[in-house]
Formats: C-alpha cells, structure tokens, sequence
C-alpha cells in the first residue's frame, strides 16, 4: 500500500532522509517513532506528495508518485486521509463545513455530503457540534474533527502527523482507538508519534527513524537497513507484527543523544 | 484607479470616431476635379457612369463651361468676370467636380482613380492634390495609431491592477487554499473563485469607466453647443454607442479574467502546503 524503495530526501544540502525503503501492506497499521527532526514528517510529506524525493521511487496505492503532476497529484490526495498535529481547520466556518471541504472538491451532491459528513462526525462523537466554529472546541474535540475530514472521503490510506502531540494521555489513548476502529475496518494506516508511551499499548510495528535513516521495522525484503538491526522485528512477516520489539528499539533511541 | 484606466481609453475611442466622423463630413481638398475637352457641354454619361461604379467616390458634380463661367464670376468678381465674357470663346473647360470617400489607404487609391480619369477620353486634364491626400490620412492614421496604443497601455494596465487584487485576495485566503490542495483540490478548483473575482473587477470597473466617459462627455458637449452656436454649424458631437458600451463591459471583464489567470499561475503554485 506505501512503498519506499531506496528513498533520499535533502534539505538545502542537509539529508532528512537517507536511503529509506519500508512496505506497508493494505489493511496494515504501523507506527512511524524517532526523535524530532528524525524525518518523520518528511517521510509522510513524501507519502502524499507534499515534498518530493530527491531519489528513489514512493509508491501509495499502487501508484508511483514520481509519475503523478497536477490532477493526479490532486486524485492520490483524494485517496489519502491526513491528520495533523496543528488540525489545520478553517475558523471561517463551522465543524459541518470543515468537515465537508473534501467531498465538496471531489464533487459530491449536497445530500450525500450531509450524509457523509454526519456519519463521519457520529463516528467521532461530535454529532452535535457540528453548528460550532473549531476555535471553540477543545484541543481533543478539534483533533476529532480533523479525523472526521481525513476520513470522510473513506480514504483506503490514513496518515497521521503526531495526532496526539498536544493532548494529555487520556486523550491520547482515546484518538488512537479512534484511528485503531478504521483499521479495524480495512484502513491502511500508518501514525508517526515520538509518544513512546502509546505506543507500548498497541501491537503495531514501529518504523523507527534516525537522523533520516530507518533503523528498525522496515517490514519486507527490499529494507535492507533494518535486518541487521538485533533487538528490531524486521524480519518478522508482517502480518504478524511483535509488539515487545519497537519499545526496546525506541528506548535504546532515546538515550542516543539531541538531534535537531 | 481601475475606472480610469477604462474610461481613457474609452474616451479616446469617442474622440477618434468623432474626428473620423467629422473630417469625414469636412472633406476639404479631398477631391478630384477632371477638366473635360472642349466642346463637351453636356454631362458625359458614360463618365458619370463609370465614376458611379467607383468605390472611392462620393459624390459627383457635372459643371458645365457656363456654370463654370458664373462661378468664377462671382469668386472674382464682376469686373473679371466681364472682362472673360467679353472673351469670344468661354475659355473655362466643362469639369467634373468628384468628392472621395476617407477610408484607409485612400492617397493610393485616389492616385489611381486620378491616372485612370487621365487616361479616359473625355478628360482633358485632372487637378488632384496628392500630398494633401497624404496629410489627411497621416492624420487619421495618428489618431488610430494612438488610440490603439493606448488601448494596449491602458489594458495591460487593467490586467495588471485585478491581477493585484487577485493577489491580495488569494493572499488573504492562503490558509484555505492550503488546506483545500491538501485534501485533493486541483489547481482549477483553487482559482475557480478567483476567476470570478477578476472578472467581477474588470465588469465592475467597466462600468465605472463607462460612467466617468458618460460624465466627461456630458462636460464636453455643455463646454461645445456654444461653440457650435457661435460658427452655425453642427459638429455633431455622439457619445459611445450601446453596442461599443457592451464591447468596453464584454472586453474588460475579459481583461480582469486574464489578470486573475495570471495572478493563480504565479501565486497559487506557491501555496503549497508543507
Ligand atoms: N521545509 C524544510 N526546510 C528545511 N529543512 C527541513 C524542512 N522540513 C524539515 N526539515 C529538516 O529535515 C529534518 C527532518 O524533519 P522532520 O521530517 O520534520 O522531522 P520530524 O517530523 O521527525 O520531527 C530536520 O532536520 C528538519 O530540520
Ligand atoms: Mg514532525
């Protein structure tokens, strides 16, 4: 579902990422960890075409994005969920808009807009606020509808950008189970936190990254980088992910010192 | 601003049609006369028929050799004039007196119809002014010239005025735009609205435009009709036809819709989230 094979990605001559090649498979839900500045976001930018690599070829539903431009660019994202850490909601309007803002661009009729949109909004639990303009929400109730957006569209694909950065853990806990039902139900999703503690209670494979370099959870055959990791679930077929690994990766990680 | 730069160039177009137009009228020296040979007192109709085939002519007049005679006489008065009258012969030739259409080109033209009349037998000689065909049509010309450049300066400066509007709007609305690309709009869905606004902008100045050219007209003719008075004459002064309005509505709107492609080619490329 998300490929990366032998991906490099630079910022004015500074590597964000380096030589990254991982599998995600359909259906899959996997965390994405390392330190700030590791090149988490950057590889999710990488996933929806919001950068673009310097080498190397991503592929996301069975589309090789070096071959997307313009409208195409445009249909991957239609295909694609995101959530963000800084919601990114328009305060101009009420959650109904916001939430509808999708399939208004990918050129829904009215009824099934109002249709969609309330399902989506009943399925995170903010039924009622839907008159409401996102600034008056809490911080939990806002990244709520962020998710209700990202999935409106029933996208096959879900990418989330530390989802639960600003929220205490309660919280927390409650997005991810949140995210972990659309997995349940067929979604491809993958969560980038440095939320070590979350992810301990989940039995997800952990991507984790280094300076721009994936040390551990690449997944398949093509990830040479990380199968030579000891204490990483490489190797694992990942339909049967192990959820002991990543935390001890991730903890080993955190003593390796700043990175910017 | 944007009302002004409609309204110039619009006034300029109103001012050159009334200079057409009058000098059209006012065709002073804009005329052939074909002196025909003696003996020709009647008016040759198969002259008269061929110049009637003739695009370029506007009128024609048969003076015969009397007519003439009386004519001068009462140019130079009685004395002269008796003085060729006691001549034994009328010693003036009958004459065609033939007024030309302006029209493009016309010195060449007119040049032609003067060397064919030469050559056609019932003409003994033709007096034509092919200079002074040269300065009037230099003049028109000038005016057309002008008008069209100043069409051009003032229209990119309309495209340029909504393309800054455009911007600031778009500008105003980044966040949305960014958004919007991120949840899959394409680059037509996101300046979709500001195609209107452009097109909005160039009708709406139009309009302005066309009310100061209303105004200024109106100022115009108060300042002329004494003028016109005073010479007893009518220049006949017209304003900008409805036709014409809807062209400087139809055309500028047109402009702003260009100003607002601009503006998303090079602001909405940037606004990409990240
Ligand atoms: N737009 C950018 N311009 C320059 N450098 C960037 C940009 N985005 C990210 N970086 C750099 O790339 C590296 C990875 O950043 P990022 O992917 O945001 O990491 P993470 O999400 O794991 O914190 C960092 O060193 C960061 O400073
Ligand atoms: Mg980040």
């Amino acid at each position: 579902m998300i490929r990366f094979a032998a991906v490099n990605k630079a910022y004015a001559g500074r590597s964000a990422l380096h030589n990254v090649s991982f599998l995600l498979e359909r259906g899959e839900m996997a965390f994405l960890t390392g330190h700030s500045g590791a090149g988490k976001s950057t590889l999710l930018k990488l996933s929806m075409l919001i950068e673009r690599p310097d080498s190397g070829e991503v592929t996301v539903n069975d589309q090789r994005l070096s071959t997307l431009r313009g409208r195409g660019i445009a249909h991957l994202r239609r295909n694609i969920g995101f959530v963000y850490q800084s919601h990114h909601l328009l305060n101009d309007r009420n959650v109904f808009d916001n939430v509808a803002l999708p399939l208004q661009i990918a050129g829904f009729s009215h009824r099934d807009i109002a249709r969609r949109v309330r399902a989506a909004l009943d399925k995170v639990g903010l039924l009622s606020k839907e008159r409401q303009i996102p600034s008056t929400l809490s911080g939990g109730e806002q990244q709520r509808v962020g998710i209700a957006r990202a999935v409106v569209n029933k996208p096959p694909v879900l990418l989330a950008d530390e989802p639960t950065g600003n929220l205490d853990p309660q919280l927390s806990t409650e997005i991810l189970q949140l995210l972990q039902e659309f997995n349940n139900v067929g979604v491809t999703l993958l969560v980038a936190t440095h939320d070590l503690a979350l992810i301990a209670k989940m039995p997800h494979r952990s991507l984790i990254l280094r300076q721009g370099e994936l040390i551990a959870g690449a997944g398949s055959a093509d990830a040479p980088a990380a199968s030579n990791q000891p204490q990483d679930s490489a190797g694992n077929p990942i339909e049967q992910p192990a959820r002991h690994a990543p935390a001890s990766a991730a903890d080993r990680q955190s003593g390796s010192g700043g990175i910017t | 601003m944007l009302g002004i730069a409609i309204a110039v160039p619009t006034l300029l177009q109103v001012g050159v049609s009334n200079l057409q137009q009058i000098s059209g009228h006012n065709s002073a020296g804009l005329e052939i006369n074909a002196y025909l040979r003696p003996g020709l007192d009647d008016a040759p109709s198969e002259l008269m028929g061929w110049l009637d085939g003739q695009e370029l002519v506007l009128q024609q007049k048969f003076i015969s050799a009397e007519q003439g005679l009386k004519e001068f006489a009462s140019l130079v008065g009685e004395e002269a004039a008796a003085l060729a009258g006691s001549l034994p012969d009328n010693p003036l030739p009958a004459t065609v007196h033939i007024i030309l259409q302006q029209q493009a080109g016309m010195a060449e033209t007119a040049d032609e119809l003067a060397s064919a009349l030469r050559s056609r037998p019932e003409v003994e000689a033709v007096s034509f002014d092919l200079e002074w065909f040269r300065k009037a049509e230099a003049l028109v010309n000038l005016a057309a010239n002008l008008h069209i450049a100043a069409l051009l300066l003032l229209g990119s400066g309309v495209v340029l005025v909504i393309g800054n509007s455009v911007r600031v709007g778009i500008e105003s609305r980044r966040e949305e735009i960014v958004v919007a690309k991120l949840v899959g709009a394409t680059h037509a869905y996101a300046r979709r609205p500001f195609l209107y606004l452009g097109l909005w902008l160039g009708a709406g100045g139009a309009l302005l435009g066309l009310l100061l050219t209303g105004l200024c007209l109106l100022a115009l003719t108060h300042y002329i009709s004494p003028i016109e008075e005073a010479f007893g004459t009518s220049l006949g002064l017209h304003g900008l036809s409805l036709p014409a309005a809807l062209w400087v509505l139809l055309g500028s709107a047109a402009l702003g819709w260009l100003g607002a492609i601009i503006a998303c080619a090079q602001q909405l490329h940037r606004m990409n989230p990240g």
